[in-house]
């Protein structure tokens, strides 16, 4: 995170009127920052946390099935007696791998072939630009679940899946703040200096194009949430017994009508949390990133 | 080239793209298609029967050209599960997502424009800050959970609307454009008209939570940015009335990226159709490819996807060339 | 002057941001009025406080700030805050910027018509036609685009009108135009405010400009009016210490420099130069001709300056040369090589004995990257020293620029103008460069500071027998350094001769405009000037 925020200063203290010094003053972005930190521990944490560690693995208690909230499972149990909250924190899990893992691979694709298009231009950029135009056109969620229906559901597969259709939007954004910073007279010195290309793209243009990356990125962790959610309740997801809040939303569905809430109910809160403060802290960073202090 | 030339013909070759990409994905499958087609307890004689019918030993680029042949004379393929060309039932069910997703789009755009011009002008304060909070939960909530809640509140506790479908047994009419709201107004009677309205209510209003949120936020974000050009603030001081600003001086600017956003929301209601359609039953495309899915029929997921993306690609293109007719500097880029 | 009626009077005006870092006192007790039909020339360097003065009075600082004091307009004193709608009232602007004065989707004549007080459809094409944009009734159906940035200023000025302002306040109004523009929008306000008998509040940085245009100077700075006075006073009999330095550190006052060109052949030979762009929008692969068979030859030990208007193609040829463009006819030579055929270990030792330095120094610098880190990477390239021996060479350099050590552990904007200027200037002498070549170097920075950087060259090049191209808009600038000027026009160059020769005895007509436009404080005109 403190490659996003270039506000310290010299001494590692925040630089007044800096980014971070700026986040700090933002209440908002403050309370969605805990609620994050606090998933990430949870999840870490989860076979610690729970007593029911194996059940949130997926071994079934099928004596004390569908049970209400009660003093031992305090969000009840599910459809095979599992306890709710245990099957939340390994969710926390699978939920935080799936966000890291496609945001972070994205990215990395995105950079190399955004950079590459816009540093070299010509018909290198339009051939580059041109497939990731037709990625682009699929509506989001579309190609995922086509590729995830194709190789079969899994979460590694849901990392697949989503990554196929979220690199694009990386190497758009990169190859545009590319093309403005290599017209940036540093760029130019550098060239004119006789620095080599790849070291003018890795040292004088990548390190300045990240900024928005990282804001985009971000925002984004939410948006990868949501979507894995909604392939592991069509069924494209995590498979059973594996945890994940998107199935445990599928599997609880015939029970809510029925009264049996807590299932469904608390796995779409636990995803509706994660996503709004995620979204939240993509919003403060970015408003952060883009005003000037003292304005 | 003209603009519209240029803009078209891009169009197409995307859409080729897209056709090559699904066309790609769907040879990915790590199972046998033809095993699946003939069946689960066929022969491998069958099989191989099934192979040759469907073509599926040639070489791949002589089969990736005749997928394109046919899909040029507008046959997507046959179901594995029904056996039935797929074309059929996709123009069967087409007309209840597009129904859905037009009416989502409208609802986000009516509601969201406003809003966003009025957070907007009044910026960090406390009516802005509620407001942006509130388009965020838009945007963070999953659609398939919010049509759950709803179904329970609405539909089972109070019982205000129908759980599912999209009309009730007992009442019919004649479906001449498919949308059922227009068809309904066609037939000239009111209780028709309310039942198609009680069914529509609940899925229209999910799918309209994303784009909702996306909307506020976007239009907020960019009249900011416009109101703080020195056109805006040279007409402040001129004296022309604040409403006028922001409603047709601002705006105006504001919707010009605004439309891109709304080519966005199109693809988002389309693409949440199929976990929102699946919850309600509707019989739409969305819950078309839900089934396909659970039953692995391949030709109905691609040709489903392909769809859905041709329409959004085509949608796309009609935003440009509306772009283009607001803001004159586009034609010249 | 005292006898005549004021249409806006500010007395100890104080406005104070408050942003979240604490609160940052702009404008400290400042008095100041404007009478009816005067022209008075706000001048100060940037910070100084000349554009939140007005935006102030007119109600346009951010909310959070505070203000105090007394405005009067018309007969009515109060606050600035209760004060504020009735300047409005009174007042309209010009910015510095035209394109972003002018709302890009609505016609000129939609805009016209919405700030227009009761001017029917032809009065608004007479009003185009007043300020002297051509084809009235056609520019009323004109998108903003679709006019020059010229043109563009002129609408804005037709805008401001429209709302019959008593006062005009003109915030750097020709900064981002070229010169013969800025000329030609200067004699206009003056005529306009002669007609109309309005009052304009012009801000500038530029005392040139202040002296074509004003009848009365105020001069700034940190927030206070240091003197106000009739405008030939202040600028030959200025009072305060810091209006003296101004005026002696424009570099039109200067005098020329000395140095004579060393008769040896062309160190740099730019023989039939014609360099082309490909044209932004692909209708059937036109090309545009930046530069068209351009010949210039400069030697050793000799500076020559290459002066022309944005567009007459001076940055591109600055790129060439130090073979950043591809040029498609025509030679560069240097040293008696030609670019086109170096080889990769000639083109390297080349890379290192010609430099380039841009105009923005901040923009120059690695944003991300420490000062230390940025005048290693020369030195790593060129060179097998060790981390100490490079060190040792940095400090070096650093000494002779006047630059404290301690600034190479900071960051591109951590630091000033001027400093960044000098960090650009130690990178580019690392290499022990022969020519280096200088893209406007000085028109990012402010007065006080430009002529600084012109001295510190000026002495560099003795001291290290370096061959200057010099590349800049300003005729001041070109004066004060070069021994040669080369005027440069659409790609061409229409004349060269020796700097004095040519202030003397302009022979191109086009020589002969940018001289005559040329600010000059030597003979600040009268504020009629008449039109050309």
């Amino acid at each position: 995170m403190t490659a996003v925020l270039s506000g310290f200063t010299r001494r590692g203290t925040p630089h007044p009127g800096g980014t971070v010094w700026r986040f700090r003053r933002n209440k908002l972005g403050l309370a969605a920052l805990s609620i994050i930190t606090f998933y990430i521990v949870v999840a870490v944490l989860a076979p610690v946390i729970t007593p029911f560690a194996d059940q949130g693995r997926g071994t079934p208690d099928l004596p004390n099935r569908l049970m209400a909230p009660n003093s031992t499972n305090w969000l009840g149990t599910d459809d095979v007696g599992r306890d709710v909250i245990a099957r939340l924190l390994f969710g926390a899990r699978t939920a935080l791998l799936i966000a890291f893992g496609v945001v972070s691979v994205s990215v990395v694709i995105g950079v190399v072939i955004g950079a590459t298009a816009g540093y070299f231009g010509r018909w290198i950029d339009e051939t580059l630009m041109r497939i990731t135009d037709m990625f682009l056109a699929f509506p989001p969620l579309l190609l995922a679940v086509i590729v995830a229906a194709s190789l079969g559901p899994s979460t590694r597969n849901t990392i697949i899946a989503i990554t196929v259709s979220w690199w694009p939007w990386y190497a758009r954004q990169i190859r545009a703040q590319v093309l403005s910073l290599r017209e940036r007279p540093y760029v130019k010195a550098a060239q004119a200096l006789g620095v080599p290309n790849h070291r003018v793209i890795g040292q004088h243009i990548i390190p300045n194009a990240m900024t928005p990356v990282w804001v985009q990125a971000t925002a984004d962790l939410g948006a990868v949430i949501l979507v894995a959610a909604g392939l592991s309740f069509v069924g494209l997801g995590t498979r059973p017994p594996g945890a994940d809040w998107g199935l445990m939303i599928e599997e609880g569905r015939s029970f809510v009508l029925a009264g049996q809430w807590w299932i469904a109910g608390s796995a779409g809160a636990a995803v509706t949390i994660l996503a709004l403060a995620f979204n939240l802290i993509g919003d403060v960073v970015h408003e952060v990133t883009s005003t000037k202090a003292g304005d | 080239m003209p603009y519209l030339v240029r803009r078209f013909l891009t169009s197409l070759l995307v859409i080729l793209g897209v056709i090559t990409i699904t066309f790609v994905v769907a040879r990915l499958v790590p199972s046998d298609p033809a095993a699946l087609y003939a069946g689960p307890r066929a022969r491998p004689a069958q099989v191989e029967q099934v192979r040759q019918d469907l073509k599926l030993d040639a070489p791949i680029v002589e089969q990736y050209v005749s997928y394109l042949g046919e899909l040029s004379r507008g046959d997507l393929g046959i179901s594995f599960a029904t056996r039935q060309p797929i074309l059929d039932d996709v123009v069967d069910r087409f007309p209840a997502t597009l129904e859905l997703a037009l009416l989502a789009t409208l609802l986000s755009m009516v509601i969201g424009i406003p809003l966003g011009v009025r957070a907007a002008a009044r910026q960090n304060k406390a009516s802005d800050t509620s407001l942006r909070l509130l388009a965020v939960t838009g945007v963070s909530i999953p659609v398939f959970w919010a049509a759950l809640l709803l179904q329970l509140f609405f539909a089972s506790r109070l019982g205000w609307f129908p759980l599912s479908g999209r009309l009730p047994s007992d009442v019919s009419f004649n479906e001449p454009t498919g949308f059922f709201l227009i068809d309904s107004i066609l037939s000239a009677s009111p209780s028709n008209v309310w039942a198609v309205l009680r069914h529509l209510a609940m899925p229209v209003t999910v799918m309209a939570l994303f784009p909702l949120g996306l909307t506020t936020r976007l239009i907020r974000s960019s009249m900011i940015d416009v109101l703080a050009e020195p056109y805006s603030e040279a007409a402040r001081l001129a004296g022309v009335p604040e409403r006028t600003v922001l409603y047709r001086l601002a705006l105006k600017n504001a919707l010009a990226p605004a439309l891109t956003i709304l080519g966005l929301t199109f693809a988002f209601s389309v693409s949440s159709a199929f976990l929102v359609e699946a919850v309600f039953g509707w019989p739409g495309i969305g819950s078309y490819l839900t089934s396909a899915i659970q039953r692995l029929d391949f030709p109905v997921i691609t040709a489903g996807a392909l769809v859905i993306t041709v329409v959004y690609v085509v949608v796309n293109l009609l935003l440009d060339l509306l772009h283009a007719k607001i803001d004159p500097r586009v034609q010249l880029s | 002057m005292a006898g005549r009626e004021s249409v806006l009077a500010m007395h100890d005006l104080r406005v104070t941001f408050n942003p979240p870092t604490g609160p940052v006192d702009a404008i400290r007790g400042l008095d100041l009025a404007i009478h009816a039909g005067e022209v008075l020339g706000i001048v100060g360097e940037s910070g100084s406080g000349k554009s939140v003065t007005f935006r102030s009075v007119l109600g346009l600082t951010p909310p959070s700030a505070t203000t105090s004091g007394t405005i009067t307009v018309g007969g009515k004193s109060g606050t600035p805050t209760e004060m504020a709608p009735e300047a409005r009232a009174i007042s309209a602007m010009v910015y510095q910027n035209p394109g972003a004065a002018l709302n890009p989707v609505f016609t000129i004549g939609q805009q016209l018509t919405l700030v227009a007080q009761d001017e029917n459809e032809s009065n608004l094409a007479d009003l185009l036609d007043q300020v002297g944009l051509p084809e009235p009734a056609k520019a009323l159906d004109s998108y903003p685009h679709e006019f020059s940035g010229g043109m563009q200023q002129r609408a804005v000025i037709a805008m401001a009108l429209a709302q019959r302002p008593k006062l005009l306040v003109a915030d750097e109004p020709t900064t981002a135009l070229d010169v013969t523009t800025e000329t030609q929008i200067l004699d206009l306000l003056v005529k306009l405010g002669n007609e109309r008998q309005i009052a304009i509040a012009f801000i500038s940085h530029d005392l040139g400009v202040i002296g074509k245009i004003a009848d009365r100077v105020a001069v700034m700075r940190n927030g206070e009016v240091l003197e106000t006075g009739a405008t030939q006073q202040i600028l030959t009999n200025p009072e305060h210490p810091y209006t003296q330095m101004l005026i002696a550190s424009s570099p039109g006052a200067r005098e020329t420099a000395t140095f004579t060109a060393a008769d040896e052949p062309g160190l740099l030979e730019i023989d039939n130069l014609t360099v082309e762009y490909r044209n932004r929008d692909r209708r059937a692969g036109r090309k545009v001709r930046v530069i068209e068979g351009l010949g210039l030859t400069v030697a050793k030990g000799e500076t020559v300056a290459l002066v022309g208007e944005s567009g007459s193609g001076k940055s591109t040829l600055a790129n060439a040369v130090v073979g950043l463009v591809p040029h498609v006819e025509g030679s560069i030579r240097f040293d008696g090589q030609d670019l086109a055929t170096m080889t990769r270990a000639e083109k390297k030792a080349f890379r290192s004995k010609v430099q380039v330095v841009f105009q923005n120094p901040l923009l120059s610098l690695s944003p991300r990257r420490t000062i230390a880190w940025q005048l290693h990477e020369p030195l790593r390239l060129y060179t097998d020293h060790t981390k100490a021996e490079r060190d040792e060479r940095i400090a070096e350099l650093m000494g002779r620029l006047d630059l404290d050590t301690e600034l190479l552990d900071r960051r591109p904007h951590e630091l000033s103008g001027g400093q960044a200027q000098r960090v650009v200037l130690a990178r580019a002498l690392a290499v022990d460069p022969t020519l280096i070549v200088f893209d406007e170097p000085t028109s990012a920075l402010d007065v006080s500071v430009q002529v600084e950087v012109l001295e510190l060259l000026n002495e560099l090049k003795v001291e290290r027998e370096l061959t200057y191209l010099f590349i800049t808009h300003d005729l001041a600038v070109a004066r004060h350094l070069a021994d040669r000027i080369a005027v440069m026009q659409h790609g061409k160059i229409v004349e060269l001769r020796e700097t004095q020769d040519l202030f003397d005895d302009p022979q191109h007509p086009y020589t002969r405009t940018l001289l005559a436009s040329s600010a000059s404080l030597e003979a600040p005109a009268a504020s009629g000037a008449s039109r050309d």
